[in-house]
């Protein structure tokens, strides 16, 4: 589709000129760094070129216009624009608005029905409404969902615009692909009519980040700087946090330097905390606090946000700051006055309940956290999870109910996590059955524990000898997951102890039905021996025979149904090409013809397999007869058909 | 000849005293009028126009071009062409330009503002200029060449003004392409009709706006503040970021001009029509004057858009501290998002993950589909070829009605009825297994053949297996 290669902003002028940044006032407003405006224009109808979208006023200028195409059916194929915010007018705009109003009533399954039925209806609705319904399944980390709408609308046309690419690379990042998220990114460069915007970068920079890809996230940030964007204080905060994990004082105080360097006194105040972390790495406490001074003065011409605040808090509360960070908790608290000026957030109140923790003032922990509903903010899953965890390691368990109750009341939904730490806690206080019951209670709710939770509620109860309880969740597990080796061994220990020797037996042929497990020797050996005390050795033997044997069965079913196939293939073609009568007494024919040679083989069979027990073989050996006699059959009848189709042909 | 001249240059004034008059009246006497002229023009056609012609530069108007849309509706003639269409363009395409903001009526005053009032231009056009080329493209026509009589007058820029007015771009282009000296107030109001252009699609306003502006700069003319709102409603046509940025931060640097509110909402309208609306939010935080309600209702109406229902809720609080004539009654609240890890700084902590799916799930799903574990035996009688039982069995699965069910249920959604035409009578067998099928996919099955229609619902026909 591309017509050429793009070459990206060569005539980019390097970022140092003064020019660039004539006054530092408006210096964060400038996206994009062009000296002139003919040089972006001149980009941007590179970028439409490729479209081959005229030039601009080239429909005026009919000198001669006799010469311009006339082409009356352009190709429907041909690459499009995305559309313009003006075509969301009439039907389409109601449309839109129907659909953000089940978004608000958190219908998603309903909007994206919607969107997808009035597709090919003859309302069509824009890419907005498609954006909106992404958005919000991308909101409640329905990524499956979301991939599939958009699956559905690239291929019923609706052109993409840059909020599309951006959902997208999220889902992308959120779902730790970000080698995909990547790939897209080359593709809408290479290929999109537009540019991508800074929160591209700062989704996908923040996505290489998380996932530990800080070099290639660098790389990026230096990408997004010779393209002609100016360097954002976010996209280097996220590097910086991501170099303050490795960790690499050096680097985040680098990445500073470049920041400070390309933009004069960095005047958002997100970079402050990961410095202040970067300053307290090295061990500088003192340039650490100068910088806090710096950005938290009453005159102070940074703006600190929410999320700036945050980090400067967490930069005080994990370096043995706490009192500082208090004060400064303090102060916060003071300036926050929704909606003109917003200084807490959620992230807040878990800085500072995670701090009470590490003091050890558990009370006060909680009570911070109660402290959240005072100003509008709601504790999520992963609040409640963190300080649950918290207070289950410090032997609080009462307390740690209590929150479990109150996310309920509260209507936050408790994840696999929340239910396997209340089940820990329960384990450890004694309590098996509410252990138990805990865990009856997220699979309920339609969570999917792992194969980890499956094996802690089976250890634990094993523990305190409740076996029976034990094998119903081992029951469960193999039902729902693929089980590991390991697992299967120490349940079967575990039975083998308890006595319980028809449910080893049936467990053995639960692993021997997996193709993709083995019984290890060692393990047959114990169960033998197991066995053995109560005189049963036999069973065994003659379970693994009669695996032996369905193995080779099946087997068998695989190599005539490979065949059936292929025949069946060959005769319906040939059975509607064939209308001679001639042709239709051939076919009959030799399938007469061919049980003979085909009984032959299969007693053949039966001679060589002969050491199986009695009543098995027997009927095994029917089975192989019939299987021989089918694939003999078919094959012949294949030749025969070749040949019947040659005859036609020649005839 | 000249004589003609004189009684063209008479009709027209006659015209515009008339025009100034009530207006059906006018009507009145114009349709008369026209006729009139008709005749004169009909008269008059086959002249050489080009010997009129003694300018030094070679003008397009002294060539007759058959491929010239004006000199085509010479044809049409002039009775057909006094049509009300042609007396107000600028209204309607006025009317039904299509805003970007279709919630904010605060907007839509700002795209007033920014477009000087065509009809009233118009009508002061009339007083002063007797109408140059209102009705008739031809007249104008006629017209220019008695002024490109006296040798090297081109056509006046006065004339250029009255094309911006009326929107015509092209024509106007064509005008400039051949010299005439735009002015400023030319050039707003050719922006501006750029902007409002019906004949442009949405992308190309923005583009030719743009593509005149850096003409204009070319020109040395000095734009100023009015110019600029065009320029940026311009740049969020186009979906120009870059651009939109570059002329607001020349307005401050190289023409001096301080931007109003008018020119941030400017930008804002750049920032959401191209998607940019974290930005645009950002940008408005940044802003050194205080935002305004209708800053704030920008960027909600633009969030509404783009579908970011956090920031909507955002900006719609500030807008409702603002006015609170905003608020909405019973708002449905929003559902928390699910996941938060951008605000909650409990990073590393989120173990879930190691709690879900870590292991691979068996597909409980594809065995339910299986048609034989639900009952379903193949009833060989119905295929008469004579081929051994499996080949029997295979020929039944390629029944056109299964092979249509198959394809309905992978590609419409989940739970709606399927509805298959078939021509010829289904088959025993195929109704069996339609019915296991519907009882399977828990969907309607409707199947019309050439004898009746069969609803197939949870296992059973409405038929009742006679058919």
């Amino acid at each position: 589709m591309a017509l050429s290669k793009p070459v990206f902003f060569p005539h980019l002028k390097t970022l140092s000129k003064p020019h660039h940044h004539p006054s530092p006032l408006y210096l964060s407003l400038r996206l994009l760094s062009f000296a002139t405006p003919e040089e972006a224009a001149a980009e941007r109808r590179r970028r439409k070129r490729r479209l081959r979208i005229e030039p601009p006023l080239n429909s005026l200028r009919h000198t001669q216009p006799q010469q311009r195409p006339i082409n009356p059916t352009p190709n429907p194929n041909a690459p499009k624009l995305p559309e313009h915010v003006s075509v969301l007018t009439g039907n389409r705009l109601n449309l839109h608005n129907r659909i953000l109003k089940l978004i608000r009533e958190n219908d998603l399954d309903e909007a994206a029905l919607l969107t997808r039925h009035s597709i090919y209806s003859n309302c069509r609705p824009t890419v907005f409404t498609c954006n909106s319904v992404m958005a919000a399944l991308l909101r409640q980390s329905r990524y499956a969902d979301l991939l599939s709408l958009h699956r559905f609308i690239t291929q019923a046309g609706v052109v993409p615009n840059v909020v599309t690419h951006n959902l997208l690379i999220n889902a992308y990042c959120d779902c730790r692909k970000t080698d995909t998220a990547l790939e897209h990114y080359k593709q809408l460069i290479n290929d999109a009519p537009f540019n991508p915007s800074p929160t591209t970068y700062r989704i996908l920079v923040k996505g290489l980040v998380d996932n530990n890809k800080i070099d290639r996230a660098l790389q990026l940030k230096d990408e997004m700087l010779t393209k002609g964007f100016a360097p954002d204080p976010i996209v280097y905060n996220y590097l910086m946090l991501g170099l303050v994990k490795k960790p690499d004082a050096d680097g985040v105080l680098a990445l500073y330097d470049e920041l400070k360097e390309k933009l004069g006194p960095v005047s958002d105040g997100v970079v402050y905390g990961s410095l202040m972390k970067g300053y307290f790495l090295k061990g500088m406490e003192k340039e650490a606090m100068e910088c806090y001074a710096e950005a938290v003065r009453e005159d102070s011409r940074v703006r600190m946000s929410a999320v700036a605040y945050n980090s400067v808090l967490d930069a005080l509360s994990k370096n043995g700051k706490f009192d500082e960070a208090m004060r400064l908790f303090d102060q916060m608290m003071e300036e926050h006055s929704p909606p003109r000026r917003l200084t807490v957030n959620l992230g807040s109140f878990n800085v500072m309940a995670d701090g009470f923790c590490a003091q050890g003032r558990f009370k006060d922990a909680i009570e911070v956290f109660r402290k959240m509903g005072e100003k509008r903010c709601s504790p999520d899953t992963l609040s409640f999870n963190n300080l649950i965890q918290q207070l289950c390691s410090n032997g609080m368990v009462a307390e740690a109910e209590d929150l479990y109750r109150e996310m309920s009341e509260k209507g936050v939904n408790p994840d696999e996590f929340t239910y396997v730490l209340m089940m820990d806690a329960c384990f450890a206080d004694n309590r098996a059955d509410e252990a138990a019951g805990y865990f009856g209670k997220m699979v309920e709710s339609g969570l999917r524990p792992n194969a980890v939770a499956y094996n802690k509620v089976i250890d634990g109860l094993v523990k305190v000898g409740k076996i029976d309880q034990a094998i119903v969740f081992f029951d469960q597990m193999v039902e729902k997951l693929k089980v590991e080796v390991t697992s299967y061994e120490e349940m079967l220990k575990v039975l083998s102890e308890a006595g319980k020797l028809d449910e080893v037996l049936k467990l053995v042929a639960d692993m021997l039905k997996d193709d993709s497990l083995s019984l290890s020797s060692e393990m047959q050996e114990f169960v033998t021996a197991a066995l053995k005390k109560e005189g049963r050795e036999e069973e065994l033997v003659k379970l693994l025979e009669e695996k032996e044997r369905e193995k080779a069965e099946a087997l068998f079913k695989e190599a005539e149904a490979a065949n059936a196939s292929e025949t069946s293939a060959a005769l319906t073609a040939g059975s509607s090409a064939i209308l001679s009568n001639e042709a239709k007494v051939e076919t009959t024919n030799f399938g007469e013809a061919t049980i003979n040679p085909a009984l032959v083989n299969a007693a053949d069979l039966t001679v060589g397999d002969q050491q199986n027990n009695q009543e098995a073989t027997a009927v095994e050996s029917d089975s192989a007869e019939a299987g021989v006699v089918q694939v003999s059959t078919t094959e012949d009848l294949k030749i025969k058909n070749d040949d019947v189709s040659a005859e036609q042909v020649t005839v | 000849m000249a004589t003609f001249m004189m009684i063209q240059r008479t009709g027209n004034s006659i015209f515009a005293t008339f025009l100034k008059a009530r207006a059906p009246y006018s009507y009145k006497l114009f349709s008369n009028h026209s006729l009139k002229l008709k005749g004169l023009f009909s008269a008059s056609r086959n002249l050489p126009l080009r010997s009129f012609g003694t300018s030094a530069v070679p003008n397009n108007f002294q060539k007759p071009q058959p491929s010239d849309p004006r000199v085509f509706r010479h044809d049409g003639g002039v009775a057909q062409r006094g049509n009300p269409n042609q007396r107000n363009p600028q209204d309607q395409s006025y009317a039904q330009r299509g805003n970007p903001n279709q919630w904010s009526s605060q907007n839509q005053s700002f795209a007033q503002r920014a477009n000087p009032n065509q009809r009233n231009s118009q009508d002061q056009n009339f007083a002063q200029r007797g109408t140059p080329n209102l009705w008739n493209p031809q007249d104008q026509n006629q017209k220019q060449i008695v002024e490109n009589g006296a040798p090297s007058a081109p056509p006046a820029n006065v004339d250029l003004m009255s094309l911006c007015r009326e929107g015509k771009i092209k024509e106007a282009v064509d005008f400039m392409t051949q010299g005439v000296r735009a002015d400023l107030p030319t050039f707003r109001a050719l922006l501006n009709s750029c902007a409002n252009s019906k004949l442009l699609e949405e992308g190309k306003k923005g583009d030719d706006g743009l593509q005149l502006f850096e003409q204009m700069r070319k020109l040395g003319l000095r734009p100023d503040a009015q110019t600029f709102l065009a320029v940026l409603s311009a740049c969020a046509s186009a979906e120009t970021v870059e651009e939109g940025f570059i002329h607001f931060e020349s307005m401050k640097n190289e023409y001096g001009i301080s931007p109003g509110i008018e020119h941030y909402l400017g930008v804002v309208d750049v920032l959401g029509a191209s998607g940019h609306v974290t930005e645009a939010k950002e940008f408005i935080e940044n802003m050194p004057v205080e935002p305004t309600a209708a800053v704030w209702e920008t960027l909600m109406n633009f969030a509404k858009l783009h579908g970011d229902i956090d920031l909507e809720d955002h900006a719609e609080e500030l807008l409702v501290v603002l006015d609170s004539s905003k608020a909405v009654a019973n708002k449905i609240p929003t559902q928390p998002p699910k996941k938060r890890s951008a605000v909650n700084m409990l990073e590393g902590k989120n173990r879930v993950s190691e709690y879900r799916s870590a292991t691979p799930y068996k597909g409980e799903e594809v065995k339910g589909l299986n048609m034989k574990e639900a009952g379903y035996v193949p009833d060989t009688r119905y295929v008469l070829h004579d081929i051994d039982q499996e080949a029997k069995e295979q020929a039944l699965l390629y029944h056109s009605e299964r092979l249509a069910i198959a394809y309905g249920l992978i590609s419409t959604p989940a739970r709606t009825p399927l509805r298959i035409i078939k021509n010829l009578r289904v088959c025993g067998d195929c109704h069996n297994a339609i019915k296991i099928m519907s009882k399977i996919v828990g969907r309607e099955l409707i199947v019309r053949d050439n004898k009746r229609f069969h609803h197939f619902k949870d296992g059973k026909c409405s038929c009742g297996d006679y058919w």
